[in-house]
């Protein structure tokens, strides 16, 4: 479907969603710029594909957003100019708004969720680092940011910027031949979840099970409609937020 | 700031790889189009802090025009 000149650049490559539109994509025969920002694991990612040619790692910490635009810039100087940007990475803080500091925390959430995120889309955006006509930005977003629910004010309110900036920068970019759209998951079995156990009891699990009228997904579900989107068969489509919560919002 | 690294500025804001001289015209130039001009107002405003006009801009028929905009910012 691809061929080695269809490069993409994935952030939060190493684990979950990220790492399976990684393993996708490449499956698929297209070059893939995976970063992360911890290199052992971004390192292991090698043994899970048999076209280790066509995978690039880069480690990056993510958590400060400037500078990315020009990173973002080089790197397609150095690899070739990219079909596609695919923003998943981002972190979760769980928090009463009545916790100490969960204001002044909720910066450093927006630096990466958000800041980071739309300066990598800047750097994409520039000419000389994508191909023009063809190209694809997909955002992960959350459903986070259209149904709310208690102690991720500051996570729901960072992807909620997210997917008002794509609708805006879709109209800016449309003219270069630039989709944008952001994909918004439900809740999905990932690494990053399964680090907040503490939270995520199994009974929580449970009971969340019984809200997802299709049950909770998979990381494999989520990654379909990425794909969609970075695919010629979504040219038409654009500023969207695509929903992917196995009917939970409903 | 020289004229010299003003025209850098200019040519890394229109993102443009391929060297840009003084004499180019601006309708010659691909990368000038009204996304490009917003940036250049942004550019200006960033540098020098002199908020120029969409009406300013139509009437810089070249790079030198761009450049005449901030006679009195630029070392000699």
């Amino acid at each position: 479907m691809y061929t080695q000149k269809d490069i993409f650049l994935v952030t939060g490559a190493t684990s979950g969603i990220g790492k399976g539109v990684v393993l996708s994509l490449l499956n698929q025969g297209a070059k893939v710029i995976a970063v992360g920002r911890d290199s052992k694991k971004l390192a292991s990612l090698k043994d899970e594909t048999s076209r280790k040619k066509n995978l690039i790692l880069e480690k990056k910490d993510l958590s400060n957003c400037d500078g990315l635009d020009k990173w973002i810039l080089n790197i397609s100087k150095k690899n070739g100019k990219l079909k596609g940007l695919v923003l998943s990475a981002g972190i979760l803080q769980i928090a009463a708004i009545s916790s100490v500091l969960s204001v002044e925390k909720s910066k450093e959430l927006f630096e990466i969720n958000y800041f980071s995120n739309i300066q990598l889309a800047k750097g994409f955006c520039d000419r000389r680092t994508n191909i023009g006509k063809g190209c694809s930005i997909v955002f992960l977003s959350s459903i986070a940011s259209i149904r709310g629910d208690s102690g991720i004010v500051g996570y729901a309110a960072s992807k909620g910027a997210i997917n008002s900036a794509v609708k805006s920068l879709a109209l800016e970019v449309a003219r270069l031949g630039i989709t944008v759209n952001a994909v918004l998951p439900g809740f999905v079995m990932t690494e990053l979840s399964l680090s907040w156990q503490e939270v995520y009891t199994k009974e929580y699990i449970e009971e969340m099970n019984n809200k997802y009228p299709l049950g909770i997904g998979q990381v494999e579900d989520v990654i379909g409609p990425i794909l969609f989107l970075l695919s010629d068969k979504a040219k038409w489509i654009t500023g969207t937020e695509l929903i992917v919560d196995g009917g939970a919002s409903l | 700031m020289t004229k010299l690294e003003l025209l850098e500025e200019i040519r890394e804001t229109l993102q443009r790889d391929k060297e840009i001289s003084f004499d180019m015209k601006l309708e010659d130039i691909e990368e000038w189009d009204s996304l490009a001009r917003i940036a250049m107002i942004s550019l200006y405003d960033q540098l020098f802090e002199l908020l120029i006009t969409f009406d300013e801009l139509q009437k810089c028929k070249t790079i030198s025009d761009l450049v005449e905009l901030v006679p009195d910012q630029l070392d000699r």
